[in-house]
């Protein structure tokens, strides 16, 4: 009796300890602790300005590359379209990213992604050490969206340590914020407000630092990192295009296509360095061009299309300065006046 | 499939469990056939490929077993057909494994440019291959009675030991499988098989994973051609000495415990090796299944002890080098293999010098004891970074890096503040587990010798503190599974790669 007492006692202590863990961790959400509160900032304004928007748009949704890469007015006389630059930072998942672009778009809407590689190779559904941080500090939604299971593995891909710190945080807020005053939520007319009054920010990184497209401003210098010459973009010889985010991809386009929406997919630019020149990367970024075509994926252009000098780029290997990034967009425009008649 | 992975331990052990049982209520047959069929499922989770190859191998000595068997009760010598069946697995074997490291060495030798096609190594192809052999022997050897089809199929799959072991017998294993006691759902068994998987999982996830973090830096440095600090060397070995143990200990446990689920019992691999007090007792606590097949099956074979002290010698070192060879194609392997070897040459000569001079008596027991645990612990430690090393020369920097002057250069860009504290933390806790605590085999069980061990211990134990143990158990096999947390946490287990 005593062994099945055993048995029945261990399953109640974990139903114990499991439910304190799991309320632990549903509690540290809202923690005012280091995340990229302006890429939270940004999608904010971004998703305002959208809505504002007559008539059928072009939403550019992607990473910071796109974020830097795209310079909107150039792009809408090509399109003859509004465009509006919906890219925040690569380190968002592709599931949040396509939830972000159908949220913002409408009926007529052209959802164009321009994305980084590493979206392609990646598996969103493990999530980043980068991702957790920004949905524990303001988007809890993206946690609660989830799936049961997505739920679990968002859960076990941060280390206890990491929720026991977030917990901390919290209870500590009040000291915190008077620390990092930047860390607090700011609400959303306030936000608005503050975008609409376009005060000039010296922080590049700013919601504040964005047109009314939501392009960045002031990235006309140069001065990338010389880790630029050695950049794989996340590509190596075995890449391979991960097949849950292809899905992904094909069942967000059905599903817009549905609602009268379309998706287009594109490629990041790309600096010519000694390994993008390497043969290798060039058949390996043809072959996730390939894999996206044959899965019924509208495609735009090819990669090759978006390669840089490195004297193209302003900060990083993923971000073009304001020349470059006028070349590529009034490129794009012309492939998707093109693609959308 | 990991036994630490998610989909292993809240899908597929819960689901055979469950269906085992439930099959067995109307046919013990189909519960064995529901078990080897999970079996192969639980092989070909990462590599479907390999599933047919192992089929073809169990079908192949299979036959040969049966053929052998047969032609034993017509009164003929069996043994051409154990040759051919020891000759086609040690093939197959070579193939995999050994064929590449051959083909390495001639065409350094003799200048030439072979070259073959890149095969990824069948997970668990020296376990099943060396379960095998055994069996074939043992059939000639007239051990073997049962030979049914089914039942060998899953002695051979049975999904506990397939991948790294225990390596087990045919005679150990066979009867159980017709056991009604194991088609019955028993409670006892659970809280045995339970504790010691809870116990393995914490070894590795707990204790291998994070030595695992300051093994790395010091081997990687030597494998880039640097010579590591040494603090970071010491600290590389010392980790690693304890990585490799808990990990493979860890996974044995798990092992065992997993089977024991099922009410089936497999052979102990590991009793506290490194409370040796010499390299011989230490091979009869490490890897006792492949230490007893290396002994039953080639040393004996190649005569023992029974052709006088040089032979035996020799015979050891041969043993020792081919179980070196064992684990990998890689002549870090067989200098490891050989130097184990001469350590049990000279462990053999010591003890008829103290034998014959009565040194140990001179000596006072517990200094004695102290002395030879430290030694035979740094003999170990000093055979292990041939073993993890990549290439002899990397091991020989990390030599060089015990004795160099740069003290705790490289540290401070190696391991942070906290990781020099959770180091610290570690080494103590790992002080008290390896020399402190007893062996979980010999804490559960009454009884302390003989491979098949009941741990019946642990029953009395649980009788005693019917609260204490189940929620002690709990909350070590949820700290383990905290400890994967985090963003990509994959661990496989060291000896899946052999």
């Amino acid at each position: 009796m005593s062994q099945k007492r055993f048995v029945i006692v261990f399953l109640a202590t974990s139903v114990v300890l499991i439910s304190i863990y799991a309320w632990v961790f549903h509690e540290q959400f809202g923690a005012p602790v280091a995340a990229e509160y302006w890429v939270g900032q940004a999608r904010t304004v971004k998703a305002a300005t959208a809505t504002t928007v007559v008539g059928n748009k072009v939403l550019v949704v992607a990473g910071s590359s796109g974020l830097f890469g795209i310079d909107s007015a150039v792009m809408e006389a090509e399109v003859h379209r509004p465009v509006i630059n919906m890219a925040l930072h690569a380190g968002l998942s592709m599931d949040w990213l396509l939830k972000y672009a159908d949220e913002n778009s409408k009926n007529g809407d052209v959802i164009f992604m321009p994305l980084e590689y590493e979206y392609f190779v990646s598996d969103f559904f493990l999530p980043s050490a980068w991702m957790s941080t920004p949905v524990v500090a303001w988007d809890s939604d993206y946690f609660y969206r989830l799936d049961l299971i997505q739920k679990i593995q968002f859960a076990t891909s941060m280390a206890p340590s990491e929720v026991a710190a977030n917990m901390i945080a919290k209870l500590n807020r009040t000291n915190v914020l008077a620390q990092f005053p930047d860390r607090a939520i700011i609400p959303l007319v306030k936000l608005l407000n503050n975008f609409e009054r376009q005060t000039d920010s010296t922080d590049v990184y700013s919601y504040l630092n964005m047109d009314l497209h939501g392009d960045i401003k002031g990235s006309c210098h140069t001065h990338p990192p010389s880790s630029i010459e050695n950049e794989s973009y996340f590509l190596s010889p075995g890449s391979q295009v991960n097949p849950a985010t292809l899905s992904a991809l094909v069942s967000a386009s059905k599903k817009m296509e549905a609602q009268g929406k379309r998706l287009i997919v594109g490629f990041q630019p790309i600096a010519l360095n000694s390994v993008t020149t390497q043969h290798w990367f060039g058949f390996k970024s043809s072959e996730i061009e390939s894999s996206l075509r044959t899965a019924g994926l509208r495609v735009l252009g090819s990669p090759s299309d978006y390669y840089f000098n490195t004297t193209d780029f302003f900060d990083t290997p993923y971000h073009l300065n304001c020349d470059a990034r006028s070349v590529r967009s009034k490129l794009l425009g012309k492939q998707l006046h093109t693609a959308l008649q | 499939m990991l036994f630490t992975s998610s989909e292993f331990l809240f899908v597929f052990l819960p689901l055979v469990l469950t269906i085992f049982f439930t099959f067995a209520r109307r046919s013990k047959a189909l519960a064995l056939t529901w078990l080897s069929a999970s079996s192969l499922f639980f092989y070909g989770w990462s590599n479907p490929g390999y599933v047919c190859l192992l089929i073809a191998s169990i079908a192949f000595n299979y036959i040969i077993g049966y053929g052998m068997q047969m032609t034993r009760k017509r009164g003929i010598n069996s043994s051409m057909l154990m040759v051919v069946g020891v000759t086609a697995d040690l093939c197959l074997l070579g193939f995999y494994k050994y064929l590449f490291f051959f083909s390495t060495a001639v065409n350094s030798l003799l200048d030439t440019s072979f070259s073959l096609p890149n095969f990824i190594l069948p997970l668990g192809i020296s376990f099943f291959t060396f379960t095998q052999i055994a069996f074939l022997v043992d059939v000639h050897r007239g051990q073997v009675v049962d030979l049914n089809f089914g039942k060998y199929f899953l002695f051979v799959t049975y999904f506990p030991h397939l991948i790294a072991g225990p390596i087990i017998h045919h005679k150990g294993m066979m009867h159980q499988f017709g056991k009604p006691s194991i088609f019955k759902a028993n409670w006892n068994n659970f809280v045995i098989g339970l504790t010691l998987f809870s116990i393995g999982l914490a070894k590795k996830l707990i204790l291998a994973d994070t030595f695992a973090n300051f093994s790395a830096p010091g081997f990687l440095t030597a494998s880039l051609g640097d010579v590591p600090s040494a603090a970071i060397t010491w600290v590389s070995v010392i980790s690693y000495t304890f990585q490799i143990y808990f990990d493979f200990s860890g996974y044995s446990d798990m092992a065992v415990g997993i089977s024991r689920l099922l009410g089936i019992q497999l052979p102990v691999n590991f009793r506290s090796p490194y409370k040796s007090i010499n390299i011989i007792e230490f091979w009869r606590r490490w890897h006792m299944t492949l230490s007893e097949f290396l002994r039953d099956y080639l040393y004996i074979s190649l005569g023992g002890n029974r052709l006088g002290s040089s032979r035996r010698y020799i015979n050891l070192i041969l043993t020792m080098m081919l179980g070196g060879l064992w684990h990998g194609a890689n002549s870090t392997f067989l200098v490891w293999g050989t130097l184990n070897g001469a350590y049990l040459c000279i462990n053999h000569g010591w003890h008829q010098i103290s034998t014959k001079f009565l040194i140990s008596k001179k000596v006072p027991s517990t200094a004695g004891r102290f002395v030879s645990v430290s030694l035979t612990f740094t003999a170990v430690a000093i055979a292990w970074i041939f073993f993890r090393a990549d290439t002899i020369g990397s091991a020989l920097l990390m030599f060089q890096g015990f004795f160099s002057n740069s003290g705790f250069d490289q540290w401070h860009l190696t391991f942070s503040a906290t990781q020099s504290i959770q180091l610290g933390i570690l080494l103590v806790m790992t002080l008290l587990i390896v020399w402190g605590l007893p062996s979980p085999y010999d804490w559960l069980s009454a009884e302390s010798e003989g491979v098949m061990m009941p741990p019946a211990r642990v029953l009395e134990i649980n009788q005693k503190y019917s609260l204490a143990l189940p929620i002690g158990i709990c909350i070590l096999m949820l700290a383990s599974l905290c400890a994967k947390f985090g963003p990509a946490s994959i661990s496989p287990f060291l000896y899946f790669q052999f």
